[in-house]
């Protein structure tokens, strides 16, 4: 039969108390297998190893109304994904103009999708994230950037593109997207307020 | 296919021109408009998508046509079986009929 040993330490002078709540229930506490400290209820869990941090943030935005040509960047006409059972968590991005901020630091995978639509043939269609660390006042060129090579007229395809970006200044950090074509007067960007047609994803996947 | 009022607009100029004050009820009374282009009349909407609309139910027996029709290639097949296509057409495909015999190895 194993044992419970509650041991003092000689260098302190505390005294520490388990206390039973107010019940009539008998209950028990299994102790684990394991040599470690327990967490309490106001610890952070920073000293505990294995356990993941989790997604804390999602949020989707797309495009509302359609264009012809390219964009370079995306500047107006997006929402909030508001469709039946989409998700949302946390606090959200903020937009404006087309330039989006972070709700918080952190680790941040940012996905972006282009649907468009062919009346004409195109060389190439380039979808990207653009990135500023100066508030806006600059952008890099694409940090990420996904293609659609020799695509013929009366096409449709969806340009895709994803960037996993450490965002440490949410006061300076912004991204936009922008889809750039070889034959801009072929194309039309496709959009929809009912559907993720055009659409833009945000998760945080954890602390930076 | 039935054309909407933003299928018009989106024909109208290229870049994000316009928008919608309510992205659910894209009407003309909420229509804004984004850049320096002017807005079109109601009456210039309203024709625009009619004259799309026009368009697009005067080609459907095009469109009825292209599904049903043999493939091109089952059309070019039939020509040369046919003995139509021409001395050109018909010795190029004869040619290579004959350097590549059905059973052949």
């Amino acid at each position: 039969m194993s044992k419970v040993k509650i041991k003092g330490n000689s260098s302190g002078t505390g005294v520490l108390t388990i206390e039973a709540p107010n019940t009539s229930t008998d209950r028990t506490i299994t102790l684990p297998d394991a040599t470690g400290t327990l967490l309490n209820s106001d610890g952070d869990g920073s000293s505990l190893t294995g356990v993941g941090g989790g997604i804390t943030e999602i949020d989707t935005w797309r495009l509302h109304t359609s264009l012809s040509g390219d964009a370079r960047p995306l500047t107006a006409n997006l929402e909030r994904d508001d469709t039946t059972l989409q998700s949302f968590l946390g606090t959200g991005m903020t937009e404006s103009g087309g330039e989006f901020t972070f709700p918080s630091t952190g680790h941040w995978q940012i996905t972006g999708s282009f649907y468009i639509l062919y009346n004409g043939d195109s060389s190439y269609n380039t979808a990207g994230i653009e990135v500023s660390t100066d508030d806006g006042s600059s952008w890099t060129g694409h940090t990420a950037e996904g293609v659609c090579f020799t695509v013929t007229g009366g096409s449709q395809v969806t340009a895709w593109v994803q960037y996993i970006m450490d965002v440490t200044d949410i006061g300076n950090t912004k991204v936009r997207f922008s889809l750039q074509s070889a034959e801009s007067a072929s194309i039309q960007i496709y959009a929809s307020s009912n559907s993720n047609r055009t659409a833009f994803q945000f998760l945080k996947l954890g602390d930076t | 296919m039935v054309y909407t009022l933003e299928d018009y607009l989106v024909r109208l100029h290229r870049g994000q021109w316009f928008g919608w004050t309510d992205s659910k009820n894209k009407v003309y009374a909420n229509l804004v408009i984004h850049s320096e282009d002017a807005k079109p009349t109601e009456q210039e909407c309203t024709d625009g998508v009619a004259s799309l609309q026009a368009e697009y139910d005067s080609q459907e027996y095009a469109r009825n046509r292209a599904t049903e029709y043999p493939s091109i290639g089952d059309q070019l097949d039939m020509i040369f079986h046919a003995g139509l296509g021409g001395d050109e057409f018909q010795s190029a495909i004869q040619a290579v009929k004959d350097a590549h015999p059905k059973g052949g190895n």
